[in-house]
């Protein structure tokens, strides 16, 4: 039996804890956290429609609140997958992003990320114009769609 | 017929499962540690509809074994000694694995032998383990180096050795009993499988097999790739072993995906490829 136990003693010894490595530093991008002054006014809005069975759904509001500052809103009914890590949240000119960094995105905005469901505000700085009229779920470490929504 | 067995237990590592028919005798072993990698940008998502996305790769030191406890009985296990996980836009995250821990009862032996293996799977890998984005800061991805739940695996397998051939083939049929993860129920997964070995010179032998492997029902929703909620899909194996010196011999082999009987689903597809080193512990050379 003995000789059957040394290699996995060794192997988890030897093994054990777990390593990472990090060869670059990530662009650090500030999400401003404040929340809309007095009340929402949603201007535009849309359903999410699910990508690749992430089970997103519920709704995208983007609008503005008493001091006319522009907020993304998600609903109460708010979902998707979280469990693989984080979504990111774009506004886009279309239902998938292009990214063109070369040329600074420009069909696109990054707006912050989300880890849970349920309602959500995201202050939309610098004001999007009417050609943003998507908000897309995306998993960016992979680079997967979960999910968007067409503002109309 | 003890170099079908080896060969046969060699093959069991490349596909990290007991699949023949054979059960080792009492004080007989076999032993593996093998390293086995891939990487791919081609995933099939739980629809089967494929997507290229960052490039995924993984690559994992795999122990293996087989040891006679009795006439009838055999331990075996499959240890998933470390695993490295990463996206080209993410850091490698790395750590041990789960255990597979079996007894395989001889439930025939003679000219078609008959093998039933039964299991835990104890979830001994990191269950979450979160590599950071190397472009945005708050981005990260969950890549588990274990599933997080214990699963009972289950394998029935014959196999029969041609008299007059170099050759034997062999056939399994598996069902892996699977239970929750972070209150959601896994899917169960079926499997089967047939393969061909052939000894064309005496150190050598050379090992074709073909199998699938699916999920019965509707996958859970919500539970991130690694985990295998409804993976599903069918692969080809071709393996060469070559015994060197004593009782140690080398193998490598190289595993493609197809989608001819199940689709792909949840996987991504690339090319497999494993190296390894086994030693045969034969009962003759027990101390008295």
């Amino acid at each position: 039996m003995k000789k059957i136990l040394i290699p996995f003693v060794l192997l988890t010894f030897c093994f054990s804890g777990c390593s990472e490595d990090d060869d670059s530093t990530p662009q650090t991008i500030i999400v401003d956290s404040s929340m809309p002054s007095g009340t929402f006014t949603p201007n535009r809005m849309g359903t999410f429609v699910e990508q690749n069975g992430t089970g997103s759904a519920g709704m995208a509001e983007l609008g503005t609140d008493d001091q006319g500052t522009q907020f993304l809103r998600f609903s109460d009914s708010f979902t998707s997958n979280f469990a693989t890590g984080t979504i990111t949240v774009y506004l886009s000119e279309s239902d998938a992003l292009m990214f063109d960094p070369g040329n600074g995105n420009p069909t696109l905005q990054i707006v912050g990320p989300v880890t849970s469901g349920g309602e959500k505000f995201f202050r939309i700085n610098p004001s999007a114009g009417n050609e943003l009229d998507h908000v897309i779920l995306w998993c960016g470490s992979a680079a997967i769609p979960f999910g968007y929504a067409e503002l109309n | 017929m003890k170099l079908v067995v080896f060969l046969f237990a060699v093959f069991t590592v490349v596909t990290a499962q007991a699949q023949g028919g054979w059960t080792k005798s009492k004080g007989e072993g076999y032993y593996q540690i093998s390293y086995t990698g891939f990487a791919s940008d081609q995933y099939y998502n739980l629809d089967g509809e494929l997507l290229t996305t960052n490039e995924f790769a993984q690559s994992s030191v795999v122990v293996y074994g087989e040891y006679g406890l009795g006439s009838n009985i055999a331990l075996v296990t499959n240890f998933v000694g470390f695993r490295w996980n990463g996206f080209e836009s993410t850091e490698t995250v790395s750590g041990i694995g789960d255990l597979y821990l079996a007894i395989q009862y001889a439930l025939k032996k003679g000219k078609l032998p008959i093998s039933l293996t039964l299991g835990p799977e104890i979830p001994t890998g990191r269950s979450e383990l979160f590599a950071q984005s190397k472009t945005i800061s708050f981005e990260k991805i969950n890549l588990p180096t274990g599933d997080g739940e214990w699963n009972v695996r289950a394998f029935l397998a014959a196999s029969y050795p041609f008299q007059k051939l170099p050759i034997y083939i062999s056939s399994h049929v598996t069902w892996n009993f699977r239970t929750t993860y972070d209150n959601t129920k896994l899917s169960d997964q079926y499997g089967a499988g047939f393969e061909v070995g052939y000894n064309p010179i005496k150190p050598l032998w050379l090992i074709a097999k073909t199998g699938i492997l699916g999920s019965p029902g509707t996958p859970a929703s919500g539970v991130d790739f690694v985990r295998g909620e409804g993976t599903s899909f069918g692969s080809t194996d071709f393996v060469a072993s070559y015994k060197l010196w004593n009782n140690f011999s080398i193998m490598t082999g190289v595993r493609f995906f197809n989608d001819f009987i199940v689709q792909k689903a949840n996987m991504y597809d690339g090319t497999n490829y494993t190296f390894g080193i086994a030693y045969q512990l034969q009962k003759s050379e027990l101390p008295e």
